[in-house]
């Protein structure tokens, strides 16, 4: 279906065709339910500025995935990216306008990027694209990197971090959820992917995607604050999009089938990291007065992010490995061994997120009434779960991935995952207490806004760029072990198993 | 009729200036009453104008000074993109002016020259000769200095003698070429497509372009003939808004753009190799007009080094030598004109509310001041060139035309400026809504003073509108593309 609005801008053209429809539909849900979560969730004093700057990076959101031609997308898109910056700003403390500064400068860049590679897509032609020519290269570069930049592929990640725990529960659900997906729809949208053959590219997508999922899951667990370790976690699962994106690149004729999993792997996350993101604004750690019951629903879909068996992350990261090891890949089981890898890593954040985020409740007893918040996360979480059953309804083939082998192949991973914290649990949370009650080593712009605003006593439990992984193993001595023994417990699963 | 058609529009602000100038106005209602009529007629006309023209009029009047030397005006639709700009910011501008001027002196003084220089804008627009141009160019010369040093302290009449240095330097240098060129070729039409046919190969045609360069990039502040535009800062409000988005840079923008097109031909000007040099001077000018804007504490003084720098995208778009980027270019002048035509407004209204001059100051005024914050916020961010803000327009027109036109690297210089554009506006938008007032804050004057903050407003909404609905038939978009297909 196509409209086109002939007076809008230079014409704008917006269609639902098989590429954004379904992206289409979760992004819808996921907004209903955050906007109904915001009515809730947001005091009445603010409602104003926060509804002005998330309806208009709804719009624009909604106006990216429709817009098929250059200008309108670009001006949906810049719509969502600048819109955000107000959200970021929700609160205005030292932290939060480091955040906004740091996330206009990626954006700008972005911006740029991308307006430089549409004026040359616009003016050369999306038929450019179809050959190697250097023109060619030159646009796809701009076009990926500029997208990139939203997607949070490393090294252009440095937004995600800051801006997610900056911004309130709801806007940092969607931010999470949808707004890094239009990243995916950018590239989707105006790069040849699937239609020529571009290895050099696609092995370089490759790569960067599997060391952004690698790297991203390690370096959050170094966070404390639970939104920045889920937005750790979304940059490491934003590396599998690279990665398949890149499998494309290199073989052209898996895109089809690996559209069909990018799709699946999109619904997957967006769901698992809203209703991750949803919980994260609840004070009452409870669900029907039970603490357990209230963990369980954190856990499953947290657990789902890492491949736990039958939730959706499980068929996700099955079919990411089968595509994976197509045989024309010349990969073979190599990339599995990383993919495994990967699960590790990030059951292990999972585990430390949801360990954390039930520490920090008990101060603030919860007086406004969250029952419709928690009714929200609920519903999200559920879906969150139940929507293996929508692709099994419409792909039957997928109930032939779930047989004892598979089970077992991505069970371990979390088990392996769940003793390294059991292991480690004081040191891993020891870093975590570490960061909460030092000044944690700041930044300079932090620095001079702390200067310049002496009343704003904020207490900056928010570790920033200073805070290597180096320092903090020298300040615990038994996290560098364990670390240790956990990598090599990794190791004899490996030679066992794979 | 059509013969006495064009100087009616010009008289439709001549007669007012004059009658301010010499009748002593007392009562400001009869003042204000004569100023906002005046300015409705101008429109009323230019509209008039502007449909019989899309539909193929045309209008022309000739008359004779002295043997060849003639007085020329006519109807092309280049010129009446310039008219319809001049006076629909003029009626902006004069409701701001009342709003602007609460119980100050010389307001016969100041509305006479602010009519004079609006009527000499409007003969600079229809000029169908080089004659005719240049005379009305060096009026508004003339009208406007009395109305840079209105305040009359010792501040603006030092902007106003530098103000006079630069132009008259210019404008003598204008004359130098025109006489030059015309002891040549005889009298200077405006044709389109360029009037100097096959002529120009010679390397005095070369010399005497750019001495027209030099001339108008005085009054279009290319680097580094720019000087007098920070300076001029010292002017109140109104002033700076209409010196800054129509009046004075405009015209040498716009003198540019009619040498190129009209004098010389793109054509024979590209072929002598004139643009490019012109091209990298336009992309200096830029780079380092938003270099400077970025380390001004002074509102005011921010918004002329950025004046500075946008004027020259109209210059470096129709260096370009490409139907597209002229499009661009063309477009910007009306385009730049909305946008920093409502940045001034609300300069001025921040500082004549609250006395706030300085950006350091702003904290939190979009608390108190929502209306005109928000019409900053959205004319800054159109300079930015976001999306679907006018700026948006012209900058991508120049951008893709730069590329069809083989100079890509101009995309560069367009992203470069992009981003200190956002450097020195978000710091501003930042104060205005996130940070809270300090206490001391105070209103010198009702809040609810309409003529002030409405043409802003107005302008910020036609800034929207402008980007949004950019293919809409009456867009200056579309207007453009009919400028373009003649001058082709």
């Amino acid at each position: 279906m196509t409209i086109t609005l002939k007076n809008l801008l230079f014409g704008a053209e917006f269609a639902i065709n098989p590429f954004n429809q379904e992206l289409l539909i979760i992004t819808a849900i996921i907004w209903v339910l955050s906007f109904v979560y915001s009515a809730v969730y947001i005091p009445p004093k603010k409602r104003g500025s926060f509804f002005f700057f998330m309806g208009l990076m709804c719009l624009g959101n909604i106006g990216m995935i429709l817009a098929q031609d250059i200008p309108t997308t670009y001006l949906f898109f810049g719509m969502m990216s600048f819109s955000a910056l107000g959200l970021i700003l929700y609160e205005v403390n030292p932290f939060s306008k480091y955040a906004a500064k740091q996330y206009l400068i990626y954006t700008m860049a972005g911006e740029m990027l991308i307006f430089a590679g549409f004026a040359f897509l616009h003016v050369m032609g999306s038929n450019t694209l179809l050959s190697l020519t250097p023109i060619m290269i030159v646009i796809t570069t701009l076009i990926l990197l500029g997208f990139g930049i939203k997607l949070g592929i490393m090294p252009f990640h440095g937004w995600l971090p800051l801006a997610h725990p900056a911004a309130p529960a709801p806007a940092s659900a969607v931010l999470s959820a949808l707004v890094i997906k239009t990243g995916l729809m950018g590239w989707v949208k105006f790069l040849p992917i699937g239609l020529i053959e571009f290895p050099e590219l696609g092995m370089i997508l490759m790569m960067l995607g599997l060391l952004t999922s690698l790297i991203a899951a390690l370096r959050g667990l170094l966070e404390s604050n639970p939104k920045a370790m889920l937005a750790y976690s979304s940059v490491s699962q934003m590396g599998f999009i690279s990665l398949l994106i890149g499998i494309a690149l290199m073989v052209p004729e898996s895109w089809p089938k690996t559209w069909g999993v990018v799709m699946i792997f999109v619904a997957h996350h967006a769901f698992a990291k809203a209703s991750l993101f949803f919980s994260t604004g609840i004070k009452d750690k409870t669900l029907f007065g039970k603490k357990w019951l209230f963990s369980l629903l954190i856990a499953l879909p947290g657990l789902s992010l890492a491949g736990l068996p039958l939730s959706s992350g499980f068929f996700a990261k099955l079919l990411i490995k089968k595509q994976a090891s197509l045989p024309f890949l010349g990969l073979g089981g190599n990339l599995n061994i990383l993919l495994t890898l990967t699960g590790v890593t990030t059951a292990l954040l999972i585990i430390k997120f949801i360990s954390v985020s039930q520490n920090i409740s008990k101060k603030e007893a919860s007086k406004n009434k969250e029952s419709l918040i928690k009714c929200i996360w609920g519903v999200s979480a559920l879906i969150s779960l139940l929507i293996p059953l929508v692709w099994i309804t419409q792909d039957a083939s997928l109930i032939k991935l779930i047989s004892p082998s598979t089970i077992y192949k991505q069970l371990w991973p979390i088990m392996v995952a769940g003793f390294i914290f059991w292991a480690n649990q004081e040191a891993l949370t020891n870093l975590s207490k570490s960061n909460r009650s030092t000044p944690p080593k700041t930044t300079k712009s932090l620095k001079a806004f702390q200067e310049k605003f002496p009343k704003l006593k904020v207490s900056l439990s928010f570790p920033s760029k200073g805070n290597s992984y180096a320092q903090s193993a020298q300040k615990n001595p038994e996290m560098a072990s364990g670390f240790c023994i956990g990598l090599f417990i990794i190791v004899i699963f490996m030679v066992l198993n794979i | 009729m059509s013969d006495l058609f064009l100087p009616l529009i010009i008289a439709a602000s001549f007669i007012p200036g004059i009658i301010m100038l010499t009748l002593k106005i007392k009562s400001s209602a009869l003042r204000n009453t004569i100023n906002i009529s005046a300015a409705m007629i101008k429109i009323g006309l230019v509209l008039y104008a502007l449909t019989a023209v899309s539909k193929g009029a045309y209008f022309e009047t000739n008359l004779q000074v002295y043997d060849t030397i003639v007085l020329s005006l006519s109807s092309n639709p280049l010129s009446m993109l310039f008219l319809a700009l001049s006076s629909g910011l003029w009626l902006l501008t004069t409701i701001y002016a009342i709003g602007y001027f609460h119980q100050k002196s010389n307001l016969n003084r100041f509305f006479g020259f602010f009519n004079l220089c609006v009527a000499s804008t409007a003969g600079i627009a229809l000029a169908a000769n080089l004659f005719t141009f240049l005379l009305f160019y060096e009026l508004l010369t003339l009208t406007t200095y009395p109305l840079i040093v209105h305040k009359g302290d010792e501040e603006s009449r030092k902007s106003g003698r530098t103000y006079l240095i630069y132009t008259l330097f210019g404008g003598t240098v204008l004359l130098l070429a025109m006489v030059w060129l015309r002891s040549l070729i005889g009298p200077v039409y405006f044709i389109e497509g360029g009037g100097l046919n096959g002529q120009a190969y010679t390397p005095i045609f070369t010399l005497i372009f750019c001495l027209f360069m030099i001339g108008f990039g005085v009054k279009a502040a290319i680097v580094p003939l720019h000087g007098w535009l920070p300076r001029a800062m010292s002017a109140p409000a109104p002033v700076s808004s209409l010196l800054h988005a129509v009046a004075v840079v405009k015209a040498g923008a716009f003198g540019i753009v009619r040498t190129i097109y009209e004098i010389y031909g793109i054509k024979i000007a590209a072929i002598q190799g004139l643009l490019f040099p012109l091209a990298i001077i336009s992309s200096i000018t830029i780079i380092y007009g938003s270099m400077r804007a970025l380390f001004q504490d002074d509102l005011k003084k921010r918004l002329a080094y950025s004046t500075v720098s946008q004027v020259s995208y109209i210059v470096l778009g129709t260096a370009m030598f490409g139907p597209i980027a002229t499009l661009g270019a063309i477009v910007h002048i009306v385009h730049q004109g909305i946008m920093k035509i409502t940045l001034f407004f609300c300069a001025g209204i921040f500082a004549e509310l609250l006395g706030k001059k300085k950006i350091s100051d702003l904290n939190g005024v979009g608390k108190i001041l929502p209306f005109s914050s928000a019409a900053f916020s959205i004319a800054a961010i159109g300079m930015i060139g976001m999306p679907p803000l006018a700026g948006f327009v012209s900058k991508w027109y120049i951008a893709i035309g730069s590329i069809e036109a083989g100079h890509p690297w101009a995309i560069g210089v367009l992203i470069i400026s992009s981003i200190l554009n956002a450097a020195y506006f978000f710091p501003i938008i930042y104060r205005l809504w996130f940070e809270s007032p300090p206490e001391d804050i105070k209103l010198r004057r009702s809040k609810f003073n309409w003529a002030l903050i409405a043409p802003a407003i107005i302008t910020a909404l036609l800034t929207i509108g402008f980007g949004l609905f950019a293919a809409t038939d009456i867009s200056p978009l579309s207007w453009t593309k009919l400028i373009i297909e003649r001058e082709y």
